[in-house]
């Protein structure tokens, strides 16, 4: 069985919300000083959709948001977990053509602790999980805001307990099991 | 209180035409826009682990994307 983990849709909709107040930024501005004066700002009342340079600089603008938050939409499809029934995949893309892929076998899985921070997580159930392994080189592997981490805490647990059982079917103190 | 002067532009100005100002703008946001949807493009197919999101992802970045560009240039009349 293999199951893939992103972000919570919920953290990805927070995050383009600085993207939509820049856009609406400058639809509401030139309105609103025009409407404190007319006299000191008559020139914003020019400042409208019917004025052809300023259509061409709001179009510009919102053509730049677009691609900032179709650059997050990309960022948050491509980071993601992968879990198998032998090992977790973590693959983490920092930027453009700057990608790291961690890989560690779930016999390797010493801790798995889940962290539910807020009224907004807690209702829509995302938040942090953290995967510790052991070994000379033991790392914690941590992801905020997913989905379910409760879930992918079980089912991390569950796949480690199958494998370890079947390890255990195999294997006898530590030798193969040449009966089955 | 002293008439206010009419705002004429600096002689440098004077020459420069407008149509043409907008026309080098886009050509150059078009290239930069072409180039991050190359990137973009070959991240998703590359990266995107075969994802039946990728392709209508892609379409829908050009989609809005020739939308606004549309939208910019629709007052002008050069």
């Amino acid at each position: 069985m293999t199951r893939t983990v992103r972000k919570h849709w919920f953290v990805l909709t927070v995050s383009f919300i600085p993207f939509l107040l820049l856009a609406w930024f400058p639809t509401f501005v030139p309105g609103f000083l025009s409407d404190l004066s007319t006299d000191g700002f008559g020139l914003f009342s020019m400042l409208n959709a019917g004025n052809p340079w300023f259509r061409l600089f709001l179009g510009l603008w919102w053509l730049l948001l677009w691609i900032g938050a179709f650059n997050l939409f990309t960022q948050y499809y491509l980071n993601h977990w992968i879990i198998t029934t032998l090992r977790i995949v973590r693959i983490r893309q920092h930027g453009f053509f700057n990608r790291e892929v961690s890989s560690f076998l779930l016999s390797r899985v010493q801790d798995v602790s889940t962290t539910v921070d807020g009224i907004f997580a807690d209702l829509l159930g995302y938040g942090t999980i953290r995967v510790q392994t052991a070994g000379t080189a033991s790392q914690d592997f941590v992801m905020s805001g997913i989905d379910d981490p409760q879930g992918m805490r079980d089912m991390i647990m569950r796949e480690i307990a199958d494998l370890y059982r079947n390890q255990s079917m195999t294997h006898v103190n530590g030798v193969p099991n040449t009966d089955t | 209180m002293q008439p206010v002067a009419p705002l004429t532009p600096p002689p440098f100005l004077a020459n420069v035409d407008p149509a043409k100002v907008v026309s080098i703008l886009f050509v150059v946001l078009f290239i930069i826009w072409v180039l991050y949807t190359l990137v973009t493009a070959y991240h998703w197919v590359r990266y995107g682990h075969r994802s039946s999101i990728a392709i209508p992802a892609l379409v829908t970045h050009v989609l809005v994307s020739a939308f606004l560009a549309i939208y910019a240039i629709s007052g002008l009349t050069l």
